[in-house]
């Protein structure tokens, strides 16, 4: 294609000129687009100009592709978690009307639901290691209404939560997989519990929840360990607020609305605290 | 199962040409992030997707799509920000903030933002590109030239300066075939 009269010299095409600033032409014909270049300055200026937008525009945006996910665009978390997940990130109004945006009915419950999004995103990492989220949503989130232990008291503590969580399910159904363990005592760390529920991913996690007087919010996830056995993460990580441990064959996920030192002080009590088999 | 798989691998690209795409516009990070949920949303009803680079095509050009959509419903009920009218514009929390290439590639019009991005970020060839335009590949290298010529221009300009309708229009009338 000639582009006489456009911005470019007679001499090449335009797809030839734009196949050559972004590489896409043979090697050998790219070599040559080069050195013709040189004999006509105002086009060569024009490619590496262009060239410059290219890599400008790349660096400029490279960092996005490498930052976590939020939970709102992991499919592997059902439709309802996804939205409660951004709550912190209130839809532009533009796209609300196109977007479906299903709300929890309380405070409380999506302040629940977003520590439970949350913990099973760390669960999942601390299991592969990776940001790919779980690959079958969990039943538990996926229910109507999450299922709630509300208002069960401290002196609950020393049941198994496996049997809570399972009561927490919907039709109470006893939740298969899940890790055995007493529900840990945070008393000292100024967290009460305040309920349990399953999240049936692979493998399937018990999520804990404990609130502080002051409303703030913590959740333990806790998976058995893959077959694997990979190696979970074992320090903070940062921009997520949480922390996760691989210890006794289970996965452990702390994440709550408090700061990353408190949350850290928290983990190793959670740890302390655990016999030594886990439970 | 494997649909979901190949879209989660495939969101951080998508979400980078979104926040690309949008960024200089008021609220840029958290509107990329609700386009690519949308477009997710969509791309879960794909049947018979075929190939994981029509798959790949398809989910841009309805990232592209639903974008068109929701900024000719926002032009019904609201003015659009204009390029030249930064002020207000709220930081953007993450990595990119809006600075001169933010503001130079919203002055681009929006078809010609759309061509410059899928090569220059996100590294499609210019048949693949036309595809997820639905334009012919002579169209597409137009509007790309456009694109070019035009963000060549805006990053010339001094900073501050806000880009005038000379400048956007003296680099379409360049263009003569």
């Amino acid at each position: 294609m000639s582009t006489s009269g456009g911005p470019f010299s007679s001499s090449f095409s335009e797809a030839d000129l734009h196949n050559f600033v972004d590489g896409r032409l043979e090697p050998s014909r790219q070599a040559e687009m080069a050195r013709r270049l040189k004999s006509h300055p105002a086009d060569h200026a024009r490619t590496s100009a262009w060239r410059e937008q290219n890599e400008l525009i790349r660096a400029t945006f490279s960092e996005v592709e490498g930052e976590a996910l939020p939970v709102s665009l992991c499919l592997a978390a059902p439709a309802r978690l996804r939205c409660v997940a951004s709550d912190g990130l209130p839809l532009n109004g533009q796209a609300s009307s196109i977007l479906e945006r299903p709300r929890f009915a309380s405070e409380s419950n999506r302040r629940r639901a977003r520590l439970l999004a949350i913990t099973a995103l760390m669960i999942c990492a601390g299991l592969t290691g990776a940001g790919i989220l779980l690959a079958h949503p969990p039943a538990a989130m996926n229910s109507p209404t999450l299922p709630t232990v509300d208002g069960l008291e401290e002196s609950l503590a020393g049941r198994t939560a496996e049997a809570m969580a399972g009561a927490a399910a919907p039709g109470h159904r006893q939740a298969r997989g899940l890790p055995a363990i007493t529900i840990p005592d945070l008393t000292a760390s100024g967290f009460s519990f305040t309920g349990a529920s399953a999240d049936q991913a692979d493998p399937p996690a018990l999520l804990l929840f404990y609130e502080d007087r002051s409303a703030q919010s913590i959740a333990i996830g806790i998976a058995n360990a893959s077959p694997a056995g990979q190696p979970a993460a074992s320090k903070p990580l940062p921009s997520q607020h949480a922390v996760t441990w691989h210890k006794y064959g289970k996965t452990f996920a702390l994440t709550g609305t408090i700061d990353q030192r408190r949350l850290n002080d928290i983990a190793a009590a959670l740890q302390s605290s655990l016999g030594a088999n886990g439970n | 199962m494997k649909l979901r798989e190949d879209l989660n691998a495939m969101t951080p690209r998508l979400r980078r040409y979104a926040r690309a795409l949008m960024s200089g516009h008021p609220g840029g990070s958290d509107s990329a992030d609700d386009l690519v949920r949308a477009t997710l949303t969509r791309a879960l009803g794909f049947r018979n997707h075929g190939t994981h680079a029509d798959l790949t095509v398809r989910l841009y050009a309805t990232l592209i799509q639903l974008n068109r959509d929701i900024l000719a419903g926002a032009s019904k009920t609201a003015p659009v920000p204009q390029p030249s009218q930064p002020l207000g514009m709220p930081a953007a929390p993450l990595a990119v903030r809006p600075g001169k290439l933010a503001t130079s590639l919203m002055s681009l019009a929006l078809e010609e933002r759309e061509a410059l991005l899928l090569v220059a970020l996100d590294n499609f060839d210019h048949g693949e590109a036309a595809r997820i335009l639905r334009i012919s590949r002579a169209a597409f290298l137009t509007r790309l030239t456009r694109a070019r010529l035009a963000l060549e221009s805006q990053l010339r300009t001094q900073p501050g300066r806000a880009p005038d309708d000379h400048d956007r229009h003296h680099s379409h009338l360049r263009l003569v075939k």
